[in-house]
Protein backbone atom coordinates (compact mmCIF):
# COMPACT_ATOMS: atom_id res chain seq x y z
CA UNK A 1 0.00 0.00 0.00
CA UNK A 2 1.56 3.70 -1.17
CA UNK A 3 1.55 6.15 1.70
CA UNK A 4 0.22 8.88 2.21
CA UNK A 5 2.88 10.66 0.83
CA UNK A 6 3.19 8.95 -2.36
CA UNK A 7 -0.73 9.67 -3.36
CA UNK A 8 -1.41 11.66 -6.36
CA UNK A 9 -3.28 14.18 -4.32
CA UNK A 10 -0.52 14.95 -2.32
CA UNK A 11 1.63 15.35 -4.62
CA UNK A 12 -0.71 17.97 -6.42
CA UNK A 13 -1.50 19.66 -3.74
CA UNK A 14 2.17 19.56 -2.66
CA UNK A 15 3.33 21.26 -5.71
CA UNK A 16 0.52 23.81 -5.76
CA UNK A 17 1.97 25.41 -2.27
CA UNK A 18 5.19 25.70 -4.17
CA UNK A 19 3.76 27.20 -6.88
CA UNK A 20 2.06 29.76 -5.11
CA UNK A 21 4.67 30.51 -2.39
CA UNK A 22 7.04 31.04 -5.47
CA UNK A 23 4.79 33.47 -7.01
CA UNK A 24 3.86 35.62 -3.80
CA UNK A 25 7.13 35.62 -2.38
CA UNK A 26 8.37 39.58 -3.86
CA UNK A 27 4.78 40.37 -2.12
CA UNK A 28 5.66 38.92 1.43
CA UNK A 29 8.99 40.58 1.21
CA UNK A 30 9.38 42.95 -0.74
CA UNK A 31 12.82 43.32 0.93
CA UNK A 32 15.28 43.62 -2.24
CA UNK A 33 17.89 41.96 -0.10
CA UNK A 34 16.04 38.49 0.53
CA UNK A 35 15.16 39.08 -3.36
CA UNK A 36 18.63 39.09 -4.10
CA UNK A 37 19.38 35.65 -1.95
CA UNK A 38 16.84 34.13 -3.84
CA UNK A 39 17.94 35.07 -7.00
CA UNK A 40 21.56 34.10 -7.03
CA UNK A 41 20.21 30.83 -5.46
CA UNK A 42 18.27 30.33 -8.68
CA UNK A 43 21.33 31.06 -10.90
CA UNK A 44 23.36 29.01 -8.68
CA UNK A 45 20.79 26.22 -9.24
CA UNK A 46 21.13 26.48 -12.74
CA UNK A 47 24.91 26.23 -12.90
CA UNK A 48 24.24 22.69 -10.12
CA UNK A 49 21.91 21.54 -12.00
CA UNK A 50 24.31 21.64 -15.34
CA UNK A 51 26.48 20.08 -13.46
CA UNK A 52 24.60 17.31 -11.81
CA UNK A 53 23.83 16.44 -15.82
CA UNK A 54 27.41 16.10 -16.48
CA UNK A 55 28.26 13.97 -13.59
CA UNK A 56 25.28 11.43 -14.91
CA UNK A 57 27.81 10.83 -17.74
CA UNK A 58 30.10 9.93 -15.61
CA UNK A 59 31.98 12.77 -15.94
CA UNK A 60 33.47 15.27 -13.02
CA UNK A 61 33.58 18.79 -14.17
CA UNK A 62 35.80 21.57 -12.71
CA UNK A 63 34.65 24.59 -14.92
CA UNK A 64 31.74 25.21 -15.11
CA UNK A 65 32.80 29.08 -13.80
CA UNK A 66 34.50 29.29 -16.97
CA UNK A 67 31.60 28.27 -19.02
CA UNK A 68 29.50 30.76 -16.68
CA UNK A 69 32.24 33.22 -17.56
CA UNK A 70 31.72 32.77 -21.22
CA UNK A 71 28.17 33.44 -20.87
CA UNK A 72 28.38 36.99 -18.69
CA UNK A 73 31.13 38.50 -20.92
CA UNK A 74 29.43 37.16 -24.25
CA UNK A 75 26.49 38.62 -22.93
CA UNK A 76 27.79 41.56 -21.98
CA UNK A 77 30.11 42.16 -24.90
CA UNK A 78 26.87 41.95 -27.22
CA UNK A 79 25.05 44.66 -25.31
CA UNK A 80 27.52 47.18 -24.52
CA UNK A 81 29.79 46.79 -27.54
CA UNK A 82 27.28 45.44 -30.18
CA UNK A 83 24.26 47.57 -28.78
CA UNK A 84 22.29 44.30 -28.58
CA UNK A 85 18.95 44.30 -26.56
CA UNK A 86 19.19 41.89 -23.29
CA UNK A 87 16.26 39.59 -24.94
CA UNK A 88 18.46 38.56 -27.92
CA UNK A 89 21.78 38.88 -25.98
CA UNK A 90 20.31 35.88 -23.60
CA UNK A 91 19.86 32.94 -26.21
CA UNK A 92 23.15 34.30 -28.06
CA UNK A 93 25.06 34.11 -25.31
CA UNK A 94 23.87 30.46 -24.14
CA UNK A 95 24.14 29.50 -28.00
CA UNK A 96 27.47 30.36 -27.83
CA UNK A 97 28.64 29.03 -24.64
CA UNK A 98 27.26 25.86 -26.34
CA UNK A 99 29.09 26.03 -29.19
CA UNK A 100 32.56 26.37 -27.48
CA UNK A 101 31.46 23.46 -24.38
CA UNK A 102 31.19 21.32 -28.09
CA UNK A 103 34.22 22.22 -29.15
CA UNK A 104 35.85 21.57 -25.97
CA UNK A 105 34.21 18.57 -25.04
CA UNK A 106 34.72 16.81 -28.36
CA UNK A 107 38.03 16.94 -27.42
CA UNK A 108 38.34 16.61 -23.56
CA UNK A 109 35.41 13.65 -23.18
CA UNK A 110 37.29 11.33 -23.95
CA UNK A 111 39.48 11.26 -20.94
CA UNK A 112 37.76 10.09 -17.87
CA UNK A 113 37.75 11.02 -14.21
CA UNK A 114 40.79 13.36 -12.48
CA UNK A 115 42.37 14.22 -15.62
CA UNK A 116 39.10 15.40 -17.20
CA UNK A 117 38.64 17.67 -13.82
CA UNK A 118 42.15 18.80 -14.49
CA UNK A 119 41.11 19.83 -17.67
CA UNK A 120 37.92 21.25 -17.20
CA UNK A 121 39.78 23.27 -14.05
CA UNK A 122 42.10 24.47 -16.57
CA UNK A 123 39.97 25.97 -18.88
CA UNK A 124 38.63 27.78 -16.57
CA UNK A 125 41.91 29.26 -15.50
CA UNK A 126 42.46 30.01 -19.06
CA UNK A 127 39.21 31.94 -19.84
CA UNK A 128 39.60 33.51 -16.78
CA UNK A 129 43.71 34.66 -17.60
CA UNK A 130 42.33 35.70 -21.43
CA UNK A 131 39.95 37.87 -19.31
CA UNK A 132 42.49 39.27 -17.28
CA UNK A 133 45.10 39.95 -20.26
CA UNK A 134 42.70 41.73 -22.62
CA UNK A 135 41.80 44.79 -20.76
CA UNK A 136 40.69 46.58 -23.83
CA UNK A 137 38.03 44.13 -25.01
CA UNK A 138 37.40 42.32 -21.70
CA UNK A 139 38.14 44.63 -19.11
CA UNK A 140 40.69 42.94 -17.39
CA UNK A 141 41.48 43.58 -13.69
CA UNK A 142 39.26 46.59 -13.98
CA UNK A 143 36.15 44.12 -14.87
CA UNK A 144 33.48 45.45 -17.15
CA UNK A 145 30.84 47.95 -15.62
CA UNK A 146 27.61 49.34 -16.81
CA UNK A 147 26.31 46.42 -18.49
CA UNK A 148 22.76 47.42 -19.21
CA UNK A 149 19.80 45.90 -17.81
CA UNK A 150 17.16 44.44 -19.49
CA UNK A 151 14.66 46.62 -21.36
CA UNK A 152 11.40 47.14 -20.48
CA UNK A 153 8.69 44.78 -21.48
CA UNK A 154 5.09 45.82 -22.63
CA UNK A 155 2.31 43.62 -22.17
CA UNK A 156 -1.36 44.96 -23.09
CA UNK A 157 -0.41 48.42 -23.84
CA UNK A 158 -0.78 49.79 -20.55
CA UNK A 159 1.19 46.85 -18.34
CA UNK A 160 4.83 47.85 -18.32
CA UNK A 161 7.67 45.41 -16.85
CA UNK A 162 10.86 47.69 -15.83
CA UNK A 163 13.74 46.04 -14.52
CA UNK A 164 15.68 49.43 -13.98
CA UNK A 165 13.68 50.25 -11.06
CA UNK A 166 12.81 46.75 -8.85
CA UNK A 167 14.33 43.87 -8.68
CA UNK A 168 11.40 42.08 -8.66
CA UNK A 169 11.23 42.00 -12.51
CA UNK A 170 14.41 39.93 -12.05
CA UNK A 171 13.18 37.08 -9.92
CA UNK A 172 10.17 36.64 -11.72
CA UNK A 173 12.19 36.05 -15.21
CA UNK A 174 14.75 34.36 -12.50
CA UNK A 175 12.00 31.91 -12.14
CA UNK A 176 11.18 31.87 -15.35
CA UNK A 177 14.45 30.67 -16.51
CA UNK A 178 14.57 28.46 -13.88
CA UNK A 179 11.51 26.24 -14.42
CA UNK A 180 12.49 26.41 -18.04
CA UNK A 181 15.78 24.53 -17.05
CA UNK A 182 14.29 22.88 -14.35
CA UNK A 183 12.16 20.87 -17.54
CA UNK A 184 13.91 20.41 -19.49
CA UNK A 185 16.88 18.58 -17.03
CA UNK A 186 14.12 16.91 -15.33
CA UNK A 187 12.72 15.35 -18.83
CA UNK A 188 16.52 14.50 -20.06
CA UNK A 189 16.90 12.99 -16.64
CA UNK A 190 13.85 10.48 -16.51
CA UNK A 191 13.94 9.72 -20.45
CA UNK A 192 15.25 7.02 -22.26
CA UNK A 193 18.13 9.46 -22.81
CA UNK A 194 18.71 9.46 -18.72
CA UNK A 195 18.74 5.64 -18.84
CA UNK A 196 21.75 5.58 -21.25
CA UNK A 197 23.60 8.12 -19.19
CA UNK A 198 23.23 6.47 -16.43
CA UNK A 199 24.51 3.00 -17.92
CA UNK A 200 27.38 5.40 -18.45
CA UNK A 201 28.85 6.39 -15.51
CA UNK A 202 27.75 2.68 -14.24
CA UNK A 203 29.94 0.60 -16.66
CA UNK A 204 31.09 2.03 -19.71
CA UNK A 205 32.68 -1.12 -21.34
CA UNK A 206 29.09 -2.94 -20.59
CA UNK A 207 27.92 0.28 -22.13
CA UNK A 208 29.88 -0.15 -25.25
CA UNK A 209 29.40 -3.40 -25.60
CA UNK A 210 25.46 -2.83 -25.76
CA UNK A 211 26.55 -0.26 -28.89
CA UNK A 212 26.12 2.81 -26.55
CA UNK A 213 27.86 5.78 -28.31
CA UNK A 214 29.48 7.10 -24.89
CA UNK A 215 31.02 10.37 -26.79
CA UNK A 216 28.08 11.27 -28.61
CA UNK A 217 25.75 11.39 -24.43
CA UNK A 218 28.80 12.90 -22.97
CA UNK A 219 28.88 15.66 -25.54
CA UNK A 220 25.37 16.13 -25.42
CA UNK A 221 25.37 16.03 -21.42
CA UNK A 222 28.22 18.66 -21.15
CA UNK A 223 26.56 20.65 -24.11
CA UNK A 224 23.23 20.87 -22.80
CA UNK A 225 24.90 21.71 -19.40
CA UNK A 226 26.66 24.45 -20.67
CA UNK A 227 24.48 25.93 -22.66
CA UNK A 228 22.07 27.03 -19.42
CA UNK A 229 25.15 27.72 -17.57
CA UNK A 230 26.09 30.43 -20.46
CA UNK A 231 21.77 31.65 -20.07
CA UNK A 232 22.16 32.10 -16.46
CA UNK A 233 25.73 33.82 -17.18
CA UNK A 234 24.01 36.29 -19.20
CA UNK A 235 21.29 36.90 -17.02
CA UNK A 236 23.99 37.79 -14.10
CA UNK A 237 25.61 40.10 -16.53
CA UNK A 238 22.39 42.23 -16.30
CA UNK A 239 21.12 41.92 -12.98
CA UNK A 240 24.83 42.81 -11.76
CA UNK A 241 25.71 44.89 -13.67
CA UNK A 242 29.50 44.79 -13.64
CA UNK A 243 32.07 41.42 -13.88
CA UNK A 244 35.08 40.89 -12.83
CA UNK A 245 37.45 38.02 -13.25
CA UNK A 246 37.32 36.92 -9.45
CA UNK A 247 33.69 36.21 -9.96
CA UNK A 248 34.85 33.16 -11.98
CA UNK A 249 37.34 31.27 -10.05
CA UNK A 250 37.61 27.63 -9.50
CA UNK A 251 35.85 28.39 -6.44
CA UNK A 252 32.75 29.24 -7.71
CA UNK A 253 33.12 25.54 -9.68
CA UNK A 254 33.39 24.25 -6.44
CA UNK A 255 31.02 25.85 -4.62
CA UNK A 256 28.82 24.52 -7.70
CA UNK A 257 29.39 20.43 -6.64
CA UNK A 258 29.24 21.27 -3.65
CA UNK A 259 25.63 22.87 -3.56
CA UNK A 260 24.59 19.88 -5.59
CA UNK A 261 26.23 17.58 -3.59
CA UNK A 262 24.72 18.91 -0.63
CA UNK A 263 20.66 19.22 -1.58
CA UNK A 264 21.54 15.14 -3.22
CA UNK A 265 23.06 13.94 -5.98
CA UNK A 266 20.07 11.27 -6.95
CA UNK A 267 17.89 14.34 -7.27
CA UNK A 268 18.90 16.18 -10.61
CA UNK A 269 17.18 19.07 -9.90
CA UNK A 270 15.89 19.52 -6.25
CA UNK A 271 18.71 18.61 -5.14
CA UNK A 272 20.68 21.18 -6.77
CA UNK A 273 17.60 23.80 -5.97
CA UNK A 274 17.87 22.55 -2.01
CA UNK A 275 21.31 22.86 -2.27
CA UNK A 276 22.12 26.00 -3.77
CA UNK A 277 19.40 27.66 -1.56
CA UNK A 278 20.60 26.41 2.13
CA UNK A 279 24.07 27.20 0.81
CA UNK A 280 23.17 30.61 -0.30
CA UNK A 281 21.67 31.35 2.87
CA UNK A 282 24.24 30.14 5.12
CA UNK A 283 26.39 32.14 3.21
CA UNK A 284 24.28 35.06 4.11
CA UNK A 285 23.80 34.62 7.29
CA UNK A 286 27.44 33.98 8.29
CA UNK A 287 28.33 37.10 6.42
CA UNK A 288 28.26 38.84 9.78
CA UNK A 289 30.87 36.51 11.48
CA UNK A 290 33.79 37.95 8.81
CA UNK A 291 36.75 35.75 9.98
CA UNK A 292 35.29 32.97 11.45
CA UNK A 293 33.01 31.85 8.64
CA UNK A 294 35.14 29.55 6.68
CA UNK A 295 35.02 27.47 9.83
CA UNK A 296 31.31 27.73 10.35
CA UNK A 297 30.26 27.21 6.81
CA UNK A 298 32.84 24.36 6.43
CA UNK A 299 31.46 22.56 9.73
CA UNK A 300 27.87 23.13 8.61
CA UNK A 301 29.23 21.34 5.69
CA UNK A 302 30.85 18.59 7.39
CA UNK A 303 28.01 17.75 10.09
CA UNK A 304 25.33 17.64 7.42
CA UNK A 305 27.14 15.43 4.96
CA UNK A 306 27.65 13.30 8.14
CA UNK A 307 24.34 12.92 9.33
CA UNK A 308 22.63 12.96 5.70
CA UNK A 309 25.00 11.44 3.20
CA UNK A 310 22.35 11.56 0.69
CA UNK A 311 21.64 14.77 1.17
CA UNK A 312 19.16 17.38 2.41
CA UNK A 313 16.66 15.86 0.27
CA UNK A 314 17.17 12.91 1.88
CA UNK A 315 16.19 14.76 5.22
CA UNK A 316 12.05 14.69 4.47
CA UNK A 317 12.25 10.55 3.90
CA UNK A 318 14.18 10.31 7.25
CA UNK A 319 11.85 12.43 8.78
CA UNK A 320 9.26 10.16 8.32
CA UNK A 321 10.82 7.16 8.48
CA UNK A 322 11.24 8.12 12.32
CA UNK A 323 8.22 8.89 12.76
CA UNK A 324 6.78 5.86 11.32
CA UNK A 325 9.00 4.27 13.86
CA UNK A 326 8.14 5.42 16.64
CA UNK A 327 4.52 5.22 16.00
CA UNK A 328 4.92 1.54 15.35
CA UNK A 329 6.14 1.28 18.85
CA UNK A 330 3.51 3.25 20.52
CA UNK A 331 1.04 1.43 19.00
CA UNK A 332 2.30 -1.99 19.49
CA UNK A 333 1.45 -3.99 22.39
CA UNK A 334 3.65 -4.29 25.16
CA UNK A 335 5.58 -7.81 25.20
CA UNK A 336 4.54 -9.61 27.96
CA UNK B 1 26.32 -22.59 -44.80
CA UNK B 2 27.43 -19.31 -45.28
CA UNK B 3 30.02 -17.76 -43.05
CA UNK B 4 28.47 -15.05 -40.84
CA UNK B 5 31.84 -14.18 -39.18
CA UNK B 6 35.31 -14.98 -41.16
CA UNK B 7 38.40 -14.80 -38.92
CA UNK B 8 41.36 -14.94 -40.83
CA UNK B 9 44.82 -14.97 -40.09
CA UNK B 10 44.37 -13.06 -36.57
CA UNK B 11 47.52 -12.34 -34.39
CA UNK B 12 47.08 -10.56 -31.11
CA UNK B 13 50.49 -9.57 -29.35
CA UNK B 14 50.73 -8.07 -25.88
CA UNK B 15 54.42 -6.85 -25.64
CA UNK B 16 56.55 -9.68 -26.01
CA UNK B 17 53.58 -12.26 -25.78
CA UNK B 18 51.57 -13.91 -28.03
CA UNK B 19 47.86 -13.88 -27.07
CA UNK B 20 47.35 -15.27 -30.68
CA UNK B 21 48.56 -16.17 -33.24
CA UNK B 22 47.58 -16.74 -36.94
CA UNK B 23 44.05 -17.97 -36.32
CA UNK B 24 41.59 -18.90 -38.87
CA UNK B 25 38.33 -20.03 -38.34
CA UNK B 26 34.66 -19.45 -39.42
CA UNK B 27 31.37 -19.16 -37.83
CA UNK B 28 28.46 -20.35 -40.16
CA UNK B 29 24.85 -18.22 -39.75
CA UNK B 30 22.43 -20.53 -38.21
CA UNK B 31 25.35 -22.59 -35.76
CA UNK B 32 26.01 -22.86 -32.22
CA UNK B 33 30.72 -22.77 -32.35
CA UNK B 34 31.91 -24.25 -29.36
CA UNK B 35 35.29 -22.57 -28.61
CA UNK B 36 37.51 -24.40 -25.78
CA UNK B 37 40.74 -25.02 -24.65
CA UNK B 38 42.90 -24.66 -21.45
CA UNK B 39 43.17 -21.05 -19.55
CA UNK B 40 45.13 -18.95 -21.06
CA UNK B 41 44.79 -19.78 -24.74
CA UNK B 42 43.30 -16.74 -25.62
CA UNK B 43 39.46 -17.89 -25.68
CA UNK B 44 38.80 -14.15 -24.30
CA UNK B 45 41.31 -12.55 -26.00
CA UNK B 46 39.39 -13.66 -29.19
CA UNK B 47 36.34 -12.19 -27.92
CA UNK B 48 37.89 -8.93 -27.12
CA UNK B 49 39.08 -8.39 -30.90
CA UNK B 50 35.91 -9.95 -32.06
CA UNK B 51 34.04 -7.10 -30.54
CA UNK B 52 36.54 -4.35 -30.92
CA UNK B 53 37.72 -3.82 -27.23
CA UNK B 54 41.21 -4.91 -28.58
CA UNK B 55 42.66 -4.13 -31.91
CA UNK B 56 43.92 -7.15 -33.84
CA UNK B 57 47.85 -7.05 -34.47
CA UNK B 58 47.37 -8.62 -37.64
CA UNK B 59 44.94 -10.14 -39.38
CA UNK B 60 40.81 -9.41 -40.32
CA UNK B 61 37.97 -9.82 -38.70
CA UNK B 62 34.99 -10.29 -41.21
CA UNK B 63 31.35 -10.30 -40.12
CA UNK B 64 29.02 -10.60 -42.92
CA UNK B 65 31.61 -9.82 -45.69
CA UNK B 66 32.40 -6.48 -43.95
CA UNK B 67 35.69 -6.15 -42.43
CA UNK B 68 35.49 -4.63 -38.95
CA UNK B 69 38.55 -5.17 -37.12
CA UNK B 70 39.71 -1.57 -36.23
CA UNK B 71 36.19 -0.66 -35.45
CA UNK B 72 35.17 0.44 -31.98
CA UNK B 73 33.15 -1.65 -29.57
CA UNK B 74 29.83 0.47 -29.73
CA UNK B 75 29.81 0.41 -33.70
CA UNK B 76 30.60 -3.68 -33.82
CA UNK B 77 27.99 -3.77 -31.04
CA UNK B 78 25.33 -1.74 -33.60
CA UNK B 79 26.44 -4.15 -36.12
CA UNK B 80 25.03 -7.14 -34.72
CA UNK B 81 27.67 -8.74 -32.49
CA UNK B 82 26.31 -9.16 -29.24
CA UNK B 83 28.58 -10.65 -26.45
CA UNK B 84 28.52 -11.43 -22.77
CA UNK B 85 30.99 -11.72 -19.87
CA UNK B 86 33.24 -14.36 -18.26
CA UNK B 87 33.01 -12.26 -14.99
CA UNK B 88 29.81 -11.23 -14.99
CA UNK B 89 29.53 -7.71 -15.98
CA UNK B 90 26.15 -5.67 -14.84
CA UNK B 91 25.00 -2.06 -14.28
CA UNK B 92 25.43 -1.60 -10.43
CA UNK B 93 22.09 -0.35 -8.72
CA UNK B 94 20.16 -1.12 -11.65
CA UNK B 95 16.99 -3.41 -12.39
CA UNK B 96 16.74 -6.52 -13.92
CA UNK B 97 14.19 -4.89 -16.52
CA UNK B 98 15.88 -1.17 -16.22
CA UNK B 99 18.99 -3.15 -17.77
CA UNK B 100 17.61 -4.93 -20.26
CA UNK B 101 15.49 -1.97 -21.40
CA UNK B 102 19.13 0.11 -21.24
CA UNK B 103 20.20 -2.25 -24.21
CA UNK B 104 17.45 -1.65 -26.31
CA UNK B 105 18.51 1.71 -27.06
CA UNK B 106 20.01 0.64 -30.52
CA UNK B 107 16.19 0.49 -31.65
CA UNK B 108 14.68 3.56 -30.53
CA UNK B 109 15.31 6.94 -31.91
CA UNK B 110 17.47 9.09 -29.49
CA UNK B 111 15.20 11.97 -30.20
CA UNK B 112 15.72 14.71 -27.53
CA UNK B 113 12.56 16.58 -28.52
CA UNK B 114 10.97 13.52 -27.95
CA UNK B 115 12.52 13.03 -24.90
CA UNK B 116 11.59 16.55 -23.80
CA UNK B 117 7.88 16.73 -24.74
CA UNK B 118 6.45 13.01 -23.93
CA UNK B 119 5.51 13.01 -27.19
CA UNK B 120 3.41 10.17 -28.25
CA UNK B 121 5.58 8.34 -30.48
CA UNK B 122 8.56 8.75 -27.72
CA UNK B 123 6.13 7.55 -24.90
CA UNK B 124 5.16 4.24 -27.70
CA UNK B 125 8.71 3.47 -27.91
CA UNK B 126 9.05 3.30 -24.70
CA UNK B 127 5.70 1.20 -24.21
CA UNK B 128 7.15 -1.08 -27.10
CA UNK B 129 11.23 -0.89 -25.04
CA UNK B 130 9.28 -2.36 -22.02
CA UNK B 131 7.01 -4.90 -23.72
CA UNK B 132 10.14 -6.51 -25.38
CA UNK B 133 12.26 -6.03 -22.13
CA UNK B 134 9.57 -8.37 -20.15
CA UNK B 135 9.10 -11.25 -22.95
CA UNK B 136 13.34 -11.30 -23.29
CA UNK B 137 13.69 -11.47 -19.21
CA UNK B 138 10.65 -14.10 -19.18
CA UNK B 139 12.12 -16.01 -21.88
CA UNK B 140 15.05 -16.60 -20.03
CA UNK B 141 13.11 -17.96 -17.23
CA UNK B 142 13.43 -14.26 -15.20
CA UNK B 143 9.62 -13.76 -14.29
CA UNK B 144 10.09 -13.19 -10.93
CA UNK B 145 13.30 -11.13 -10.88
CA UNK B 146 12.77 -8.30 -12.66
CA UNK B 147 12.43 -5.70 -10.42
CA UNK B 148 15.09 -6.98 -8.64
CA UNK B 149 18.23 -5.36 -8.41
CA UNK B 150 21.32 -6.29 -10.48
CA UNK B 151 23.91 -6.83 -7.64
CA UNK B 152 20.95 -8.94 -5.32
CA UNK B 153 20.53 -11.74 -8.35
CA UNK B 154 21.88 -14.90 -7.32
CA UNK B 155 24.56 -15.94 -9.61
CA UNK B 156 22.38 -18.33 -11.92
CA UNK B 157 20.21 -15.29 -12.34
CA UNK B 158 23.22 -12.84 -13.37
CA UNK B 159 24.52 -14.58 -16.06
CA UNK B 160 20.94 -15.09 -17.18
CA UNK B 161 20.49 -11.22 -17.09
CA UNK B 162 23.84 -10.65 -18.85
CA UNK B 163 22.30 -12.80 -21.73
CA UNK B 164 19.10 -10.74 -21.92
CA UNK B 165 20.89 -7.71 -22.20
CA UNK B 166 23.34 -8.81 -24.96
CA UNK B 167 19.80 -10.53 -26.54
CA UNK B 168 18.23 -6.95 -25.92
CA UNK B 169 20.44 -5.15 -29.14
CA UNK B 170 18.92 -7.63 -31.20
CA UNK B 171 21.75 -9.36 -32.62
CA UNK B 172 22.49 -11.57 -34.94
CA UNK B 173 25.78 -13.36 -32.94
CA UNK B 174 26.09 -14.06 -29.55
CA UNK B 175 29.28 -13.98 -27.90
CA UNK B 176 29.09 -16.62 -24.51
CA UNK B 177 32.06 -16.53 -22.34
CA UNK B 178 31.78 -19.28 -19.97
CA UNK B 179 27.30 -19.11 -19.43
CA UNK B 180 27.62 -22.02 -17.05
CA UNK B 181 30.18 -21.32 -15.11
CA UNK B 182 29.24 -21.48 -11.10
CA UNK B 183 26.01 -23.40 -12.24
CA UNK B 184 24.33 -26.36 -10.72
CA UNK B 185 23.53 -29.43 -12.65
CA UNK B 186 20.05 -28.42 -13.02
CA UNK B 187 20.80 -24.73 -14.17
CA UNK B 188 23.46 -25.71 -16.69
CA UNK B 189 20.33 -28.04 -18.30
CA UNK B 190 18.60 -25.11 -18.42
CA UNK B 191 21.16 -22.80 -19.93
CA UNK B 192 21.77 -25.60 -22.67
CA UNK B 193 18.05 -25.48 -23.17
CA UNK B 194 17.31 -21.68 -23.42
CA UNK B 195 20.97 -21.67 -25.97
CA UNK B 196 19.06 -24.00 -28.29
CA UNK B 197 16.16 -21.66 -27.90
CA UNK B 198 18.22 -18.61 -28.68
CA UNK B 199 19.93 -20.43 -31.92
CA UNK B 200 16.21 -21.09 -33.11
CA UNK B 201 15.52 -17.19 -32.80
CA UNK B 202 18.24 -17.23 -35.84
CA UNK B 203 20.90 -16.08 -33.87
CA UNK B 204 24.24 -17.62 -34.14
CA UNK B 205 26.75 -18.34 -31.40
CA UNK B 206 29.77 -19.00 -30.44
CA UNK B 207 30.38 -20.32 -26.85
CA UNK B 208 33.44 -20.32 -24.37
CA UNK B 209 32.71 -23.22 -22.06
CA UNK B 210 34.83 -25.63 -19.89
CA UNK B 211 32.02 -28.26 -18.91
CA UNK B 212 32.57 -30.87 -21.57
CA UNK B 213 29.12 -32.12 -21.03
CA UNK B 214 27.62 -28.38 -21.87
CA UNK B 215 29.99 -27.82 -25.01
CA UNK B 216 29.25 -31.39 -26.13
CA UNK B 217 25.75 -31.46 -25.62
CA UNK B 218 25.04 -28.14 -27.39
CA UNK B 219 27.83 -27.43 -30.33
CA UNK B 220 27.62 -28.09 -33.78
CA UNK B 221 31.23 -27.87 -34.26
CA UNK B 222 34.51 -26.81 -32.14
CA UNK B 223 37.20 -25.15 -32.11
CA UNK B 224 39.97 -25.79 -29.85
CA UNK B 225 42.76 -23.05 -28.61
CA UNK B 226 46.09 -23.76 -27.05
CA UNK B 227 48.27 -21.01 -26.48
CA UNK B 228 46.52 -18.47 -28.76
CA UNK B 229 46.58 -21.34 -31.36
CA UNK B 230 44.17 -23.46 -33.32
CA UNK B 231 44.97 -27.04 -32.55
CA UNK B 232 41.83 -28.74 -33.35
CA UNK B 233 37.99 -28.06 -35.20
CA UNK B 234 35.31 -30.48 -35.99
CA UNK B 235 32.43 -31.73 -34.52
CA UNK B 236 32.59 -32.65 -30.38
CA UNK B 237 32.60 -36.23 -31.77
CA UNK B 238 35.88 -35.20 -33.14
CA UNK B 239 37.17 -33.34 -30.82
CA UNK B 240 36.88 -35.54 -27.89
CA UNK B 241 38.77 -38.06 -29.33
CA UNK B 242 41.55 -36.04 -30.93
CA UNK B 243 44.69 -36.33 -29.98
CA UNK B 244 46.72 -33.29 -29.82
CA UNK B 245 43.44 -31.88 -27.73
CA UNK B 246 43.53 -34.70 -25.25
CA UNK B 247 47.22 -33.71 -25.05
CA UNK B 248 46.28 -30.24 -24.19
CA UNK B 249 44.19 -30.79 -21.52
CA UNK B 250 45.67 -33.87 -19.84
CA UNK B 251 49.38 -33.83 -20.99
CA UNK B 252 51.35 -36.15 -22.51
CA UNK B 253 51.20 -39.72 -20.95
Amino acid sequence: MKSVRETLPFKIIRFAILVIIIAVLPAITKDPYYLHILIMSGLCSINAMGWVLIVRVGQFSLGQAGFYAIGAYTSALLMKGLNFSFWTALPLSGITTAIIALAFGSVVLRIKGLYFAILTFAFSEIIRFTIISWPTLLGGFNGIIGIPKPAPLFFMESMKIDFLTSRVPFYYLMVTILVIAALVFWRVDCSRIGRIFRCISRDEDLSESLGINIMKYRILAFTLACFFTGISGSFYASYFGILHPDLFTVWESILIQIQATLGGLSFAIAGPVVGAVVLNILSELLRATKHVEPVIYGGALIVILFTLPKGLMDLGPRVFQLIEKRTKLSSSPKAS
Amino acid sequence: MKPIIEIQGVHKHFGGLAAISDLHFELRQGEILGLIGPNGAGKTTLFNVITGVFRPSGGRVIFKGERIDGLKPHQIASKGIARTFQQVSLFKDGSALWSVMAGCHRHTKVSLVGALLNTKSYRQEEDLVRAKSVEILNSMGMEEWQEALAQNLPHGQKRALGVCMALATNPEVLLLDEPATGLTEEERLSVMRRIKTIRERGISLIIVEHNMQVITGISDRIVVMNYGQKIAEGTPQEIVNNEAVIEAYLGRE
